[in-house]
Parts: structure tokens; sequence; C-alpha cells
């Protein structure tokens, strides 16, 4: 089985993922899930890992990168649709082998917005959106608890990779079919497609085990570098607050 | 949701001769200690027509919430910053979006305000 998750930042896009696969008497630990489309746009695998495999060398060709996120997802519904219906024309759609795709990326707008979708074999690829900003796939129950209890839209690139890695972590302490190496990738807008590092991961497993779940703060660190100078009350009465009814 | 631009202090140190320094005027706050990691994480979040008051009533034997009381007690590297907000009611609304982006562990329960607030905390 597997778990993977998106998250957006402030500064970045998030994607941590297990690395188990298992079949019905063995497992394996050293299975890729998530796979850079380009230095701006991912997507995770799960399901049926050779069909998974498969399915993406056969679609991967065709993707127009370039044109945003949403685009993007709309390209692979199209892909996924024709190519399901081709390999497995003989089932009706509820028979055919599950796969599950989160797909995270960049909208081609002048200032680009992160956006994260869910797409699923068993609808035909139609691409949802995330509403919050993360999705699971996989075993996703306790990682959309934490989620829920802990994310925030305020959350840094290097605290939502904290966040991913306690949901993949919690996760393989409760359901022993998620497990292996947790795999941690990051991106944005400018900053290129990367793996972290087998070194830098295990930092931030170790920094997770001592969060207690309570203490939602520890993932918001304070920034040194932000806020003004000492605000005086003749500089508090020519501050004007600003604002806007949306 | 209403959207709404503050300024932020820098962090001050939790001390008295440093809150001397600050007006009594009214608005937000939170209180945050360095931990082992070098951060500073926060612990508690309020609000108040006079700020500085408030602070000082926190570093001392009057302080009634008795989890900052022994926080503060146990020591270390304490900070605080401050923004100018003159509403109340947008004060108190402030409040309620940190305590629900911090759940900070000294605050004995979540502020109450009706007004749902989109300010920037930072």
């Amino acid at each position: 089985m597997t778990l993977i998750i998106a998250l957006k930042s402030k500064d970045g896009v998030v994607v941590a993922s297990d690395s188990k696969a298992s079949a019905e008497i063995t497992s394996n630990d050293t299975v890729q899930k998530v796979f850079k489309l380009n230095e701006h746009n991912a997507v995770g695998i799960a399901g049926d890992g050779g069909l998974a495999m498969y399915f993406l060398d056969q679609i991967k060709e065709d993707l127009n990168y370039n044109t945003g996120i949403s685009n993007l997802a709309e390209q692979i519904r199209i892909k996924g649709k024709e190519k399901f219906n081709d390999f497995f024309e003989h089932l009706i759609p509820e028979k055919r082998p599950l796969l599950s795709l989160l797909l995270a990326g960049y909208t081609r707008e002048h200032a680009p917005q992160p956006e994260i979708y869910k797409l699923n074999s068993k609808d035909n690829f139609v691409p949802r959106k995330a509403v919050t900003g993360f999705e699971c796939i996989g075993i996703p129950y306790i990682a959309d608890y934490l989620l829920n209890r802990l994310y925030d839209s305020e959350i840094r690139l290097g605290s939502a990779e904290e966040l991913g890695v306690l949901c993949i972590q919690e996760t393989s302490s409760q359901d022993s079919s998620v497990g292996g190496p947790t795999k941690v990738y990051t991106f944005s807008e400018t900053q290129e497609f990367k793996e972290l590092t087998s070194e830098e991961v295990e930092k931030l497993k170790k920094k997770t085990d001592s969060v207690q779940l309570s203490q939602k703060s520890k993932f918001y660190p304070e920034d040194p570098e932000s806020g003004s100078v000492n605000l005086t009350s003749l500089e508090a009465r020519q501050k004007k607050v600003s604002t806007r009814r949306s | 949701m209403s959207k709404i631009q503050i300024t932020w202090s820098k962090l001050i140190p939790l001390r008295d001769e440093d809150i001397k320094k600050i007006d009594a005027i009214g608005g937000v706050y939170r209180i945050s200690k360095k931990a082992e990691d070098g951060n500073f994480y926060v612990f508690y979040v309020g609000s108040a027509e006079n700020i500085k008051e408030k602070l000082e009533q926190h570093l001392s034997e009057s302080e009634t919430n008795p989890r900052l009381k022994d926080l503060l007690k146990l020591g270390g590297d304490f900070v605080f910053r401050y923004a100018v907000v003159t509403d109340e009611s947008i004060q108190k609304a402030i409040e309620k979006q940190m305590y629900n982006t911090y759940l900070p562990e000294a605050n004995l329960e979540r502020p109450k305000s009706t007004l749902e607030m989109d300010a920037n905390l930072n």
C-alpha cells in the first residue's frame, strides 16, 4: 500500500511518500512513488505498481508541461481515460485496477500559484482540485486527520517538510502496509524540483519525534527578520490599518 | 472573512525594561520562547486595550493564568511581538486567528469572537 501527501506552503510545494510495496505475502521497501514531470510539476501514483509505471511511461511523452497545472490535469484526464479504455476495454470501470494520481504544480498566471489535484482511474481520471492546501492518496486517514489539525496556509517550506514527514511516520507507526524510507520532494515556481537526501530526511524525522501534537506552534517558528522596529505611539498613529471586506 | 493588514513589531525581549519602552496602546501580541534549535516558538497569544499593562501583568505575581505563569517561571529566553489594533472586536478576532494558527500551549481557552479575520501574522 501507499501514502503520498502533497502540501502547499508559502514558498513552495512539498510532496512526500513512503516506499513500501506489498504483495500477498511479500513486501519491498524500495519503491519510488513520486515522479518529476518537469522542474515545477510532480505526480505521485498509488495502486498497482507495475501498471502505474507502464501507464506513466505511456502518457508522459505526450504531455505539454508548459501550459500550467490545471491544463496538465486536464491532459492527464484525457490521456488517462484513453489509455485505460484501451488497456481495459473488456472491463467495466468498477472492475478495472485502481490507479490514484496526486498531481502538484504551478499555474501559468503572472504570479504562478501552486495547485494540487487528485485523479482516479475509477472515475475516468476526472481531476479534483484540493480545496484545502493539502491532499493525500493511498492510506490517507491518519494523514488527513493530522493535516486537518495542524496544517495552516501560513506554513513555510521547511515546516511543511516536517509536517509531511510527521504524517508518513505517524501512518507508518499505525499501519504496517505503509513504510520503508520516507521520500520528500520540494519545488516552487522558482526553485527546481529536488529530492531531499536521506540525511536531510533523518534530521526531519528526529525533529518530528519530539513533536507533541497539541503544540501546533512548533511548526510556525517566529521569523526574527520580520516586523518593524519598535512602534512608538507616534508611528502607531501614523500607521493606517486598511480593511477590505472580501 | 475580512482581510486586514497590520504592522507587527520586531521580536522584543520579554523583560520589564523592554516592556517599559512601548506605549500604552491597544492591540494584539504573542509571546515565544527560544528552543534548543535556536528558533522562537509561540506559546501564548493575547489582545489588550493596553498591551504594555497586560505584559507587565504577565510577568508579575498577580498573573492569573497558571499555565502561563508556570511556563514563564521555568525561565528561558522569552520574546514578544505586537501590532497596534484599536478596535476591540478586531483585536479579539485576530487573537482567535493567532490561536487557530499556533494552538499555543499557555492559552487556557480559544478566544471568543464571532468575527472571522484574515490578518497577516508576520
